[in-house]
Formats: C-alpha cells, sequence, structure tokens
C-alpha cells in the first residue's frame, strides 16, 4: 500500500507540468519492444489500465515532451515511441506510422513518395539491428534525408 | 414622506437582493451546473452528490454535496486577482465560460493563464470520435472492451492526436484476490489523461491484438470546444473506480453528458455499465456519424492466411522459421514479386505475435523479424499485397443485447432463466467473437405444480475456443462456479471447475479437447464432497443463423469412488437478432444415479 501511495505520489509530481516523463523518450528504444506478461493483459482488459507506465496527465501538441520543439524534436520523439510500427511501414514502402512521421518533418505531399521510396530502399542502413536505438535510426535516416536532393531542404 | 421614501428603497434593493439569492438557487439546480460537478444520484433515494472524490475539484469545503455553496465559491473565486496560472478561472475554464454566459452582468477579475492557454491552443479539435477497442482473440473478459475518446485538432494526422482515456491506476503488486475486491469497491483510483492516439493504438491494436472501432460523434465546434475545456478541468482529479458500474465507459458517458445534460447518457446505468450498451445509447440519440474499423494483428494474419494457398502458407511458415534458409530458396525466388510480399508480411506479422503472445522463447526470434523486412524492403513494391480488411458486417453493439430470460418447456414441468451477463456459445452470434463465453449470474428455475425452485445458478462461466492452425498456437480454457440440482436426487451441487486444452476446424465447426478439473460439494458424494479429474470433449458449430454444441465430460473421482460422465447438446436457432429458439439436452450420471433433463426454450434479448 505504502508503495502504491508512493508511486502515485510521484506520478502526480511528475505530472504537475502536465506532460508525461514517459513520453518523452530518451532516444533508447529498440525496434521490438518486450512483451508483456499475460495478467498485464487480464489487468489491462478489465480495468483499462495499461501495464507499467502508464501515464496521468494532460499532454499537448509536443507528444508528451515539453523540452521538444521543432519538427525534427517531434519527430525524434515520435521514432522513440514508434519504432515498432515504421520498421514495418519502411519495409512496405507505406504505412500510417511512415505517413505520420513524414507530417512531423513537414515533408509536402508532393514529397512524400519520394521520402518512403528512400526510406524503404534504405531499410538497412536505418533499422541496423534488434539492438540499435530509436537515436540511431533517427541519425541514419537524417544522413539518408541529406544525400537527397529533394529530402535535404527539411533538415532544416 | 422619509419613511416611505426609505422603506421603498430598502423594498427595491432588498427585492434586487433577495432576486439575486434566488437566481444563484436555481442556477446551482440547473442541469449543466449539476453535470460540470458530476452530480448523480446515489442509492435508494437519488440523492444527488457529486461522483468526483478529490478535493481540488471543489472550491467550497462542501462543494461535493452542496452544489450552491460551489456556485457560490466558484463565483467569489473568478472575482480575486491571482498571479498567473494560479487563478481559479485558469483551473475552470468551462465552467467559466459558462457562468460568464449565465451572469452576465458580473465582472470578474482579469488574470492570464498562459498554461490552459497553450494547452488549449495545442489541443483544440473540430472532431470528437468515440474509440471502442473490442475483444481479443482468448480473452473473453475483453469482450466487455474498453472505451475512450479522441479529439482530432490541428496535428495533420490522425495517429497524432488527442486520446482522452480514463482509467484505473492499479497497484501491480496486488494479488488477484487484492485486485478484484479492490476493482469492484472501487479502491483504485481513476484519472482521466490525455495522451498521443498513436500511444491507444499501439497498446491495444498491436500489443493486445484488438480490433478497433471509431465513432465520429455529431457535435458542434462550441459543443466540442466546451468539452475540451472541461476536460482540463479534470486534469488530475480522482473518480473511485469500480469495475462494474463506474468504469471507463460510464464516466465518458458523464463526460459527454456535461455537453447536454437532456442527453441523460447516464440515466440507464445505474448497476452495471457495458461499453456496447453506452454505443447503443449514443447510436438512439443520434449522435454517431460515420464509423471506421482498424483490424488488430490477429485479424489481419487470419486474413492474409485465408487469401494465401497452402504452398504460398507453407512458404509463410518456413520464412518464418528461418529467414535466412529461405533467402537462397528456390521456391521462394520463384515466386512473383507480389506473391513475396505477401508470404514475407504473413511471416512477419506471425513472428511478432509469436513474441507478443510468448510463445516461443528461441532468441534468435528478433533477428528473424527483422530479416525478414529486411527482405521485404527490397521487393520495391508499396503497402501490403492483400486485399484490404473489410469491416464486419454486424457491429459489436448491433449484436444481441446483454440481459437474457428464456421460458422453456420440458416433458412434465417449465424452466424460467435470466441471465445478466453477457454471452454464451449457444447465443445469435453476429457481433460476438466467436468461440468467445463469458456468463455471469444465470439464474435458472424449475416451475411445476409442486415446485418453483432454483435449479441452477452459474456465478460465472467462461470459455474461450480458438483452433489452432499454422499461424496461431492459442490455448483454449474454461472456468465455471456455480450451483446444480439434479431433478433425479433432488440434491443440490456447488462446484468449481477448470479445464484448458486445445481446439482444431474440423468441418463446420471446431472440434476441441480439454483436461479438466472439478471440485464439487454435495450430499451426494461421500463426505460430501469430492474431486473430479478427467477431460471434456465437444464439437462446436457457430453460425450466424444457428449453433450446434456436442459435449461429454467424462471425471473420475481422485479421494472418492465413482466416476460421473455428462453428456451435453446444444442446438439453436436465430428468429431475431434478439430471439431465438433453444433446444438442451443433457444427461449426468454418478455412481448409481442419472440425471435426464431436455427442454425447448424461447430465449429473448433485452
Amino acid at each position: 500500500m505504502k508503495k502504491f501511495i508512493a508511486g502515485a505520489a510521484f506520478a502526480v509530481a511528475a505530472s504537475s507540468s502536465f506532460a508525461s516523463p514517459a513520453g518523452c523518450g530518451l532516444g533508447t528504444a529498440v525496434v521490438f519492444p518486450d512483451a508483456n506478461e499475460w495478467y498485464e493483459h487480464v489487468m489491462a482488459a478489465t480495468t483499462n489500465a495499461s501495464s507499467g507506465n502508464q501515464t496521468f496527465g494532460m499532454t499537448s501538441g509536443t507528444l508528451g515532451c515539453e523540452g521538444a520543439n521543432g519538427p525534427l524534436k517531434l519527430a525524434r520523439v515520435f521514432m522513440d515511441q514508434n519504432m515498432e510500427q515504421l520498421a514495418a511501414d519502411s519495409a512496405r514502402g507505406q504505412g500510417e506510422s511512415l505517413d505520420a512521421l513524414s507530417t512531423l518533418i513537414g515533408v509536402d505531399a508532393a514529397d512524400k513518395a519520394e521520402f518512403t521510396k528512400e526510406v524503404q530502399s534504405n531499410f538497412d542502413s536505418i533499422f541496423v539491428s534488434t539492438e540499435a536505438s530509436s537515436e540511431q535510426a533517427y541519425h541514419a535516416l537524417v544522413s539518408v534525408m541529406a544525400e537527397n536532393a529533394k529530402l535535404a531542404k527539411y533538415l532544416g | 414622506m422619509k419613511i416611505l421614501f426609505r422603506s421603498l428603497v430598502f423594498w427595491f434593493f432588498g427585492c434586487n437582493f433577495v432576486f439575486a439569492q434566488y437566481d444563484l438557487e436555481s442556477l446551482s439546480a440547473d442541469p449543466k451546473w449539476r453535470a460540470l460537478l458530476h452530480y448523480q444520484p446515489h442509492g435508494l433515494f437519488h440523492s444527488r452528490y457529486s461522483e468526483v472524490d478529490d478535493k481540488k475539484f471543489f472550491l467550497s469545503e462542501n462543494g461535493k454535496y452542496d452544489a450552491l455553496a460551489e456556485l457560490k465559491a466558484t463565483i467569489e473565486h473568478f472575482k480575486i486577482d491571482a498571479a498567473d496560472d494560479e487563478s481559479a478561472q485558469c483551473r475552470f475554464p468551462a465552467r467559466l465560460e459558462w457562468l460568464t454566459q449565465k451572469l452576465p452582468e458580473q465582472r470578474w477579475a482579469k488574470v492570464n493563464c498562459p498554461t490552459f492557454d497553450d494547452w488549449y491552443s495545442k489541443v483544440k479539435g473540430t472532431q470528437l470520435s468515440l474509440i471502442f477497442p473490442a475483444s481479443y482473440m482468448n480473452s473473453p473478459s475483453s469482450m466487455f472492451g474498453h472505451t475512450l475518446l479522441r479529439l482530432d485538432g490541428k496535428q495533420g494526422h490522425e495517429l497524432l492526436t488527442s486520446a482522452i482515456n480514463f482509467a484505473a491506476f492499479t497497484d501491480p503488486n496486488d494479488d488477484e484476490l487484492t485486485f478484484t475486491i479492490k476493482g469492484l469497491a472501487g479502491g483504485y483510483p481513476g484519472y482521466v489523461s490525455l495522451v498521443p492516439y498513436y500511444e491507444k493504438v499501439n497498446e491495444y491494436n498491436h500489443i493486445e491484438s484488438r480490433d478497433i472501432w471509431e465513432y465520429q460523434l455529431n457535435l458542434s465546434d462550441e459543443q466540442i470546444q466546451m468539452f475540451t475545456r472541461h476536460i482540463w478541468e479534470l486534469n488530475e482529479i480522482r473518480f473511485d473506480y469500480f469495475f462494474l458500474d463506474e468504469n471507463c465507459s460510464y464516466r465518458l458517458m458523464t463526460l459527454l453528458n456535461v455537453i447536454n445534460p437532456q442527453w441523460h447518457l447516464t440515466e440507464n446505468f445505474n448497476y452495471r455499465t457495458i461499453p456496447t450498451d453506452t454505443l447503443r445509447v449514443l447510436e438512439s440519440r443520434g449522435l454517431i456519424a460515420e464509423i471506421n474499423f482498424r483490424p488488430s494483428k490477429t485479424t489481419k494474419i487470419e486474413h492474409q492466411r485465408l487469401q494465401l494457398t497452402e504452398p504460398l502458407r507453407v512458404i509463410a511458415r518456413e520464412l518464418a522459421d528461418d529467414p535466412y534458409a529461405m533467402e537462397s530458396n528456390q521456391q521462394f525466388i520463384a515466386l512473383s514479386k507480389l506473391e513475396k510480399v505477401q508470404v514475407l508480411d504473413l511471416a512477419y506479422e506471425y513472428t511478432r505475435y509469436l513474441h507478443v503472445k510468448k510463445k516461443d522463447q528461441d532468441p534468435t526470434l528478433l533477428k528473424r523479424s527483422l530479416k525478414l523486412l529486411s527482405l521485404r524492403s527490397k521487393v520495391d513494391i508499396k503497402g501490403s499485397g492483400f486485399d484490404p480488411i473489410e469491416a464486419p458486417i454486424v457491429r459489436d453493439e448491433q449484436g444481441h443485447k446483454t440481459l437474457r430470460t428464456s421460458i422453456g418447456f420440458s416433458e412434465d414441468y417449465a424452466e424460467v432463466a435470466l441471465r445478466l451477463n453477457y454471452h454464451d456459445w449457444l447465443d445469435n452470434l453476429p457481433g460476438y467473437r466467436q468461440g468467445a463465453q463469458i456468463e455471469m449470474g444465470d439464474f435458472q428455475f424449475r416451475v411445476d405444480d409442486d415446485h418453483f425452485q432454483l435449479r441452477r445458478f452459474d456465478v460465472i462461466s467462461i470459455r474461450t475456443l480458438v483452433p489452432r492452425n499454422r499461424f496461431n498456437h492459442s490455448i483454449s480454457w474454461q472456468v465455471n462456479a456455480g450451483y446444480e440440482r439434479w431433478l433425479s436426487d433432488d440434491l443440490g451441487q456447488n462446484q468449481v471447475s477448470l479445464g484448458g486444452g486445445v481446439g482444431y476446424e474440423f468441418g463446420l465447426g471446431v472440434a476441441y479437447g480439454f483436461a479438466q478439473g472439478q471440485i464439487a460439494y454435495s450430499d451426494r458424494y461421500e463426505d460430501n464432497w469430492r474431486l473430479g479429474l478427467g477431460s471434456e470433449l465437444g464439437y462446436l458449430i457457430q453460425k450466424d443463423e444457428y449453433t450446434a454444441w456436442l459435449s461429454v465430460e467424462y471425471l473420475n473421482s481422485v479421494f472418492q469412488d465413482g466416476e460421473s460422465v455428462r453428456y451435453g447438446v446444444g442446438l439453436t436457432k436465430s428468429i431475431t437478432l434478439d430471439q431465438q429458439i433453444r433446444f438442451q439436452w443433457q444427461k449426468d450420471s454418478f455412481a448409481q444415479q442419472t440425471n435426464d433433463l431436455f427442454r425447448l426454450s424461447y430465449v429473448l434479448y433485452h
């Protein structure tokens, strides 16, 4: 009980700035996160509480990371939280998460096809290994964009 | 004259003073004010007080019970000067908006609310949707689903919009019993939170593999803005969370009700709130516009599996097992680009399923997943290579209603039955998940000239049957607890049973086998109790128009003498979505006793 109260107090303190610390992302996420235990599923089903790192508080347009500003910083946060979806979309050269990423970077509608093509053909250099962090993936993506005439301008 | 004048003045101002007081009182009784404070009727006498369990939400000491006191305190606080972000005006922008309209002559203090303004400018939107992550395989309790809201603003992409979620914050260290008791009794706090929608899609769609339905709500811009301001008021405000009645779906109804209390969205949800019932209410108020469907990972796998021929399925499976070897395999290389894309996609999804469901502890599993993606990236086709998945024709809330009454006839007695929740293997299927059963509170009474007695009472009965195949390795299981009286010896029995095993598609349905155990208490047994171990075998066909279920259970007593066998046959034909005819036959035998009963019933869902 004490642990829980302490935990709740921490959660309140942490989100008093109306942002969730888990949202900021340290750039360490790997492409395939750990699976949940079965009882976490049961809990989730009955209480609708998500397992482990539940956040409460109200994030806003900064994806829950107050420190993030500017388009590429938001892209970094998004990559950190959506590594698996981005990898799958990148391999297919199409997908919702990839689309959201290009929106965050600010890619114009006219250049989106170029963006997804580059990401798909450079898959191996962006998603290097199962241990590689989102930070590495992000830097690799930036390099790929830098070498493309149409995409380099979005790097600012 | 002076006296007359003075008394006129006094009367004039006195009247105004009385009039203003009266105004506040009737204002505090306004349904809108009550809705903003989350006042609901409680208990037998329907006394009204706030469901908020947090002092921070009230500006007056007794705000939880006294709406007038809270109104007065709010008005007073709005008139006080304060530093940036500190004013009550910043904490309660919805109250501010409404009171400004209702009391136009009032002068509020001039304050700044930079934090709120910043948040509001980023979050405000023009579309509000109700999101319903539906049930998923092998978790019958998830048939109850979950509901949350989504607010779409200028984020530029659906995944980046705001998800508004009400959830319980549980202690991961609590054991099952504590968890159940606390959950039922309001021992966990519930909070409203706002996170990017992709967090919820990732959690429900990908990790938990639940289909997601998105219902766009029919609301005006002003209504949505008012709602958004109220959400801010609930930041870090605690509600006690009760699994059965004040759960997430109920809470969302109270939140939406703030927009327009005349909708009476919560009036039917006094004892139990089931998510699909809340969807029905919204539909009946004309609040649902468009509906979208997001299939889950397991839905995708099944859809893809069915689109491939057997040889391609074999290749897909071999790719998943060893992509490095298959890379140079002739059969794979010879495939067309489209076929390559298809088998790689299915293989990849299958490996992710294995990892998330912990079906495979092989350390190379993740590397294989990545390798499959890498191989996929080398085929220059965009997209999934499969036909798009169509939404189910019958949505969850279009299925049969959740309360069930039936009247049945046997040879020499009638049976009347009532079930509180929710759906069994023989109920009309549309809108419900195949192989899933969850029942709570099923009462069956026998009625004849001499008797009106309880024949059977199931406290809980959960069954899940998921057929295994090349891409699905589910374990099927069942749990049941209840009371049953045998008509042959008029003895009652309390029992708990648990079974687990496998099922496979066969013919029109699924054949299954469970290892089964049961503990039973009854005068029928030596020492009044019995532990039986054995198995259950069965065959289940579930179609939209009819269902059929055959089963036999055999249990051998562990500590006592005697074996028991139970045969069961159930057949149903649906009349309409909410009605069916059901035939059931059951024969139990233990030692010398046999209990043989059948009945033909009319079943009504309401």
